[in-house]
């Protein structure tokens, strides 16, 4: 370390304290956190799942998309742990890379919906008046609406595919973000440090970037991964219907295929129970993070 | 501001909404790539002449859009929702208002109503038991049937329920009509028979969607200072709870009913898919499948009315019952 | 005439890892028509000993010892049903932070109506019409427009609504009123207002007042008695002249000396050093000695019995009693 001058030293002496105060704050956090079991398994299915995802290519035996002529419809055996489809394909490599297209769409969706909910919800909280009526108007029509026919609907004047299927189920998702992110706006708002700031003549801008937003953001967050489960469940729904993904495996891709092979009736339960699972346990792990995240960051809850 | 003139700027509100939607369902279903008819017409590559002409006659495809706005909405107003393509020539109106709009109220109807009682009476208990064991646990279970998508829940039900114990039929939604069925009750009780997979299965779902919301609103309002005021009053503990705690609770859960009611039009697509259940879900599903853009239509602005009319209503109803809200 | 005797009051708070002592063998008496005053300082026990005795303890808190007598009649004894008779016919309460005591979308007339149709005992039409008139009479009584009785509560302002308390809790003509805090929340003006008040239906209704708040100058102006609690424990009781002047226990003296001006004397301000332990381990012996002046070793070993002083109804829980501590 040189010491080059007063200014630098200076910083050079707080960054360990306010490295401790983080810490201090996450041990609190991460205290409440732990307070119920939840929490934990959360983190567990969600790190399972993108160890999955992460790592398809090596733990997936075959190509997923490769029909093998010769072990058509199997049951499973040694070679297919999940046996193969009517095509011949390995049913559990594409259960291996469905984690992939899953964990991709519900997190990217979930993501343009945060973006949207929080750009909408902030400016109907901050701004008030007619553009908060107009705004608060037309996310409660969007709130009413069913969200799966609408997705059907767009889908199909728009068509499906990856990037779209994302687009869609993030520009459907947001109404849940911007109601939160609007009622906690107002009451940051009434708070006096924004008076504060606002009398010093700082700007709009400023005042929404530099105070609400992170005061709204630990709120936002346990929300958006509920977003995350939405999404997750959405793109199934859809995929199941057929108007998934095309090329690569989701879980709502196999489940389709498994409806499309009257897998329930002929009684093959490996083509439907384990992709099923596999949504359960992936959107329950995420729902579980985000209730637990709500329990220790929503100051409403707090109180008890 | 009174009651009567927060209903009024409600009700205005409202049909300015009902408005808009009006527009967006005529724009949205031509801002793709060509018009309604063409895009059929470019799809399909066969189309009988008659049919042809008949779309030019009913959208005036080859007037100007303002012309072909002010031709939908004078259908529109004399209750014509146009042909459907698909069912070609069938009209629109008859396909959605007929046996499959009593299926979808019949099913939604008993699902919704029998999901709201037992989430309330689940939310209550474990409310009251706040961080006890009853709590966690049912805090558990209603995750994973959020978390759970509700066509699956559906296909396991089949699996066990049809496949392996042989307890309720496969799928399907039986007429009246059918004439296997010698009088109405006979076709009741099949009725019902078929009804108990979906109800199941959407009541599972709806269950794990609302547990966690009327058990919030219990504990808000068990920790509010006026029932701690109400008991110790020594007024009688059924007053506290269905006088005093019910009312203030039961504010948000019509929120909760008023989107339900839309579900009451729209159906449940994939439910009603996976038991082949004959109701709006599966016949939006059909009008995607077959890009019958008239039939979407008629659907979207029945469900966008429905919409609109239950938040309308559900407001009034919230108005009515908490005062602090007529400003 | 006693109208409330608690004795021995032990009321501890279990939580997972400690046992909160909050109240701790406390021993005093409220006499009919009179009204006593109870000062500590805040998290000392004032609102557990109260809410012990209307028996509406929060889940994690256990009486566990002592006999709490409303005209002879322990309240202990009685089961839940007989309780929530007595509630508010005979003993009703005016909450800590009342401000949201009545339900948002009720009227407050009908809030009233309801405790007194509760209570009466026919509970035919005309007991409803009844109640409807002593709503208005006791929103009267409180100098309140007997108009509004139809309003909700957020037409009401702050004193209002606090005006519309008293008149509530006068409703059943109960013989002991237990008032937590109940001006805290109120600017000077009203406070002194709903003093003059309270002060004035206390001496017309003959009513026994518990008053509890940490405002020493209030009940200089408002009480007869006066009970001084520190950590869990009374440290003194007795006559508020007494008390005010001939205070015994070093606790009461610093306590109220660390209050501007109450005797009227432009004195200098002593803050009291140090801050109250915690109740899940009280220190052993009295539980003031740490910020004690005159502690001594028998202080840290031994509690001190309460014990009659120079009155008979002075009583002081200290070694060292009427000690000057300099
Ligand atoms: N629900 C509870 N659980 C655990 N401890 C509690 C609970 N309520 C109160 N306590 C503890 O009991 C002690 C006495 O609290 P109490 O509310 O009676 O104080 P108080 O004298 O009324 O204070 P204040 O003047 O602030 O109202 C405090 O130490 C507090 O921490
Ligand atoms: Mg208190």
């Amino acid at each position: 370390m040189s010491i080059t001058g007063a200014k630098d030293g200076s910083i050079q002496y707080l960054t360990p304290s306010l490295l401790t105060r983080y810490k201090i704050r996450f041990n609190r956090f991460w205290h409440l956190y732990t307070d119920s079991p939840f929490g934990l398994i959360g983190i567990f299915l969600v790190l399972l799942f993108v160890g999955m995802g992460v790592f398809a290519p090596i733990l997936a035996p075959y190509d997923p998309n490769r029909p093998m002529v010769g072990d058509r419809s199997d049951n499973p055996s040694l070679s297919h742990p999940l046996g193969t489809d009517r095509l011949g394909r390995d049913i559990f490599s594409q259960m291996i890379f469905g984690a992939q297209v899953s964990l991709l769409i519900g997190l990217s969706a979930a993501f343009i919906s945060l973006v949207i909910g929080t750009f909408i919800g902030l400016t109907s909280g901050y701004y008030g008046g007619f553009i908060d009526l107009l705004l608060m108007r037309i996310t409660d029509f969007f709130i009413q609406l069913p969200t799966l026919p609408l997705m059907l609907v767009v889908v199909s004047l728009f068509g499906g595919g990856m990037e779209n299927l994302i687009l869609i189920i993030g520009f459907l998702g947001w109404t849940g973000t911007a109601r939160i992110v609007r009622s906690e706006t107002l009451s940051i708002k009434q708070r006096a440090f924004v008076e504060a700031s606002k009398s010093v003549g700082a700007g709009n801008r400023h005042i929404i970037i530099g105070h609400i937003l992170p005061n709204v953001f630990p709120l936002i967050f346990a929300n958006a991964i509920l977003g995350v489960v939405n999404s997750i469940i959405a793109e199934a729904g859809l995929s199941f219907l057929g108007f998934g993904v095309v090329g690569s495996w989701s879980w709502g891709r196999v489940l389709y295929e498994a409806g499309r092979e009257n897998a329930i009736l002929l009684g093959s339960w490996w083509h439907f129970i384990p992709p099923g699972i596999s949504i359960m346990l992936l959107a329950l792990g995420f729902s579980l993070i985000s209730f637990s995240l709500n329990e220790v960051l929503n100051p409403r809850l707090r109180e008890r | 501001m009174s009651l009567k003139s927060y209903i009024a700027r409600r009700a205005l509100d409202s049909i300015f909404l009902l408005i808009v939607t009006v527009v967006f369902n005529f724009v949205l279903f031509r801002i793709m790539p060509g018009n309604p008819a063409l895009a059929v017409l470019g799809r399909t590559g066969q189309v009988r002449p008659e049919f042809r002409e008949a779309l030019q006659i009913r959208y005036g495809t080859n007037l100007p859009i303002w012309d072909q706005f002010v031709i939908y909405l004078q259908r529109l107003l004399e209750g014509d929702l146009g042909f459907s393509f698909y069912y070609y020539p069938t009209p629109v109106s008859d396909l959605i208002f007929s046996h499959r709009l009593l299926n979808t109220v019949l099913l939604m109807g008993i699902s919704i109503l029998l999901s709201f009682i037992l989430a309330i009476i689940f939310g209550t208990i474990a409310a009251s038991k706040f961080k006890s064991k009853t709590d966690l646990v049912s805090i558990f279970i209603t995750l994973t049937s959020y978390s759970t998508p509700v066509f699956w829940v559906g296909m396991l039900i089949i699996f066990y329920f049809f496949g392996q114990f042989h307890l309720i039929p496969l799928s399907g939604s039986p007429r009246l009509e059918d004439p296997k069925y010698a009088d109405f009750f006979a076709w009741a009780l099949d009725y019902c028979y078929h009804l108990i997979g979906p109800v199941t299965t959407l009541t599972i779902s709806f269950v794990g969607a609302w547990f966690l919301i009327a058990r919030d609103q219990m504990l808000g309002v068990f920790m509010e200072d006026y029932i701690t005021t109400a008991r110790a009053k020594g007024l009688k503990e059924r007053r506290v709870l269905f006088v005093h705690a019910r009312k203030n609770a039961m504010l948000p859960m019509i929120s909760v009913l008023a989107l339900a009611m839309t579900y009451l039009v729209s159906g449940a697509t994939l439910t009603e898919t996976v038991f082949s259940w004959d109701g709006i879900g599966l016949l939006t599903f059909d009008a995607v499948t077959y890009s019958d853009y008239p039939l979407l239509q008629g659907l979207f602005l029945l469900v966008a009315a429905v919409a609109i009319f239950s938040s309308f209503l559900a407001d009034i109803i919230y108005a009515y019952l908490d005062p602090r809200i007529r400003y | 005439m006693v109208l409330l005797e608690v004795k021995n009051l032990s009321t501890h708070f279990f939580l997972k890892e400690s046992r909160v002592r909050a109240v701790d063998d406390v021993c005093f008496t409220v006499e009919k028509g009179k009204i006593l005053g109870v000062a500590g300082e805040s998290g000392c026990g004032k609102t557990t000993t109260a809410l012990s005795i209307m028996r509406m303890l929060p889940p994690a808190g256990k009486i566990v010892k002592g006999e709490i007598y409303l005209e002879g009649i322990d309240l202990l004894k009685k089961n839940k049903e007989e309780m929530r008779q007595t509630k508010w016919k005979e003993l009703s309460y005016i909450f800590q932070y009342a401000m949201n005591a009545f339900n948002p979308v009720m009227t407050v007339g009908e809030q009233i109506a309801e405790v007194i149709i509760e209570k009466q005992d026919t509970n035919s039409k005309s007991g409803k019409k009844e109640a409807w008139k002593k709503v208005k009479e006791s929103f009267e009584i409180v100098g309140l427009d007997p108009d509004r009785s139809k309003n909700y509560p957020h037409e009401f302002s702050g004193g209002m609504r606090q005006r519309a308390i008293i008149a509530m809790a006068m409703a059943c003509d109960p013989k002991l009123l237990i008032a937590d805090e109940p001006v805290t929340a109120l600017d000077v003006i009203v406070e002194k207002k709903i003093l003059k008040l309270l002060r004035e239906i206390q001496t017309k209704y003959d009513l026994g007042i518990m008053f509890i708040t940490h405002d020493l100058s209030v009940i200089a102006e408002s009480c007869d008695e006066v009970a001084i609690m520190y950590a869990g424990k009374l440290v003194e009781v007795g006559d508020a002249s007494t008390i005010f002047h001939k205070g015994a226990h070093p606790y009461t003296r610093m306590l109220i000396r660390s209050f501007p001006s109450i005797l009227g004397e432009c004195k200098r301000i002593e803050p009291i050093s140090g801050i109250p332990p915690d109740l899940a381990n009280p220190p052993l012996g009295c539980r003031f000695h740490p910020r004690c002046p005159i502690a001594t070793k028998e202080c840290k070993e031994e509690i001190p019995p309460f014990e009659q002083f120079s009155t008979s109804r002075h009583q002081v829980a200290c070694f060292h009693a009427g000690e000057s501590i300099a």
